[in-house]
């Protein structure tokens, strides 16, 4: 079963092959996980977002059109439930739309522990639109493409934004990085 | 090129979607802009930034919730040669013969009424004997007594 395409066990799935279904909650389950608790920081609407869509896909797989795009699926509907799950949360927000950073004020760096928990800080403090770009692409390697398709813009919007968070967390953690080397 | 357009390049050339082309211009200017080289610098140190991020545990719970989900049978989906012979098993292959039938039915009595309808001989043989035998008959039986 785990040599089996994804086009091969959504087949076998909708002729009720529950094994084919664990198959691919096994597969995609850390990856769909790891990409909601990043983008909302909060592992239990994680865990809704990702129940959320796996029922969707038990329940409603036949409106993938097409099953080698599965991987696209399942991104677009995690991040439609995760963006769901931060609407009830949230009410307004941060309306600066020249900012990338999700809120006003910066984060202390320096009260941080250490480079990893800095980056993913940072990361964390991204706007939405930017903190999912480079979610999709430097965690899960989805292509502009498969990005575009998953949050419903164009490859070169997906690459503009992509272009633009690298730089704004490259700028917020260039201390980090000078420091870490002077320590070397 | 500016700097800036030079930056967006590298940042496209870290997603590999950089043309040859583009690549040897960003390389020629990288030899001569030590800003751009520090933004590449940054760049490289950020992914690796984000790649010490481990991924988060998932929770046993949340297996168990998708575990517990009902699977929903559905027909596979079809191609249009398979579409076509469901279209004809289910919807074509019982009622097409049975109006095929009833046509041909239909036909064969019209042909026969107007066969039947223009032979004049038909028309002789089964008919005039009754309106000779009609025509014989007294006007008023009354009178011919």
């Amino acid at each position: 079963m785990h040599n089996a395409s994804d086009q091969q066990l959504l087949s076998l799935m909708h002729a009720g092959d529950r094994r084919a279904f664990a198959e691919l909650y096994k597969r995609y389950r850390r990856a769909l996980y790891a990409f909601c608790v990043r983008l909302l920081a909060d592992t239990q609407a994680a865990e809704d977002a990702v129940h959320e869509t796996f029922m969707k896909l038990s329940t409603g797989s036949e409106a993938i059109s097409e099953p080698s795009a599965l991987k696209s699926w399942l991104y677009t509907v995690a991040r439609n439930e995760a963006l769901m799950t931060l609407r009830r949360h949230r009410d307004g927000g941060n309306s600066d739309a020249g900012s990338v950073w999700d809120d006003e004020t910066p984060l202390s760096l320096a009260e941080k522990a250490d480079v990893r928990n800095l980056v993913q800080s940072a990361l964390a403090h991204l706007k939405l639109e930017y903190r999912e770009v480079i979610l999709l692409r430097e965690f899960e390697g989805l292509s502009y493409g498969q990005i575009a398709a998953v949050t419903g813009d164009s490859a070169s919007s997906v690459k503009s934004r992509l272009f633009k968070a690298r730089r704004a967390l490259a700028e917020k953690l260039a201390g980090v990085w000078n420091e870490e080397r002077e320590n070397r | 090129m500016k700097c800036d357009d030079m930056q967006y390049n590298i940042s496209a050339y870290l997603d590999d979607a950089l043309d040859l082309s583009s690549q040897a211009t960003m390389f020629a200017h990288l030899g001569e802009c030590g800003q751009c080289r520090l933004f590449l610098r940054r760049m490289l140190d950020l992914r690796a930034g984000l790649a010490a991020i481990p991924a988060p545990e998932v929770p046993p719970s949340l297996d168990r919730r998708v575990m517990r989900l009902k699977l929903k049978r559905t027909r596979p989906m079809k191609g249009a040669r398979e579409r076509l012979r469901t279209l004809w098993s289910q919807r074509l292959s019982v009622p097409l013969p049975s109006a095929a039938l009833i046509a041909l039915a239909l036909i064969t009595v019209t042909v026969i009424s107007i066969s039947l309808w223009q032979k004049p001989d038909v028309v002789s043989v089964f008919c005039l004997p009754a309106v000779d035998a009609y025509a014989e008959q007294p006007a008023n039986p009354a009178n011919s007594k």
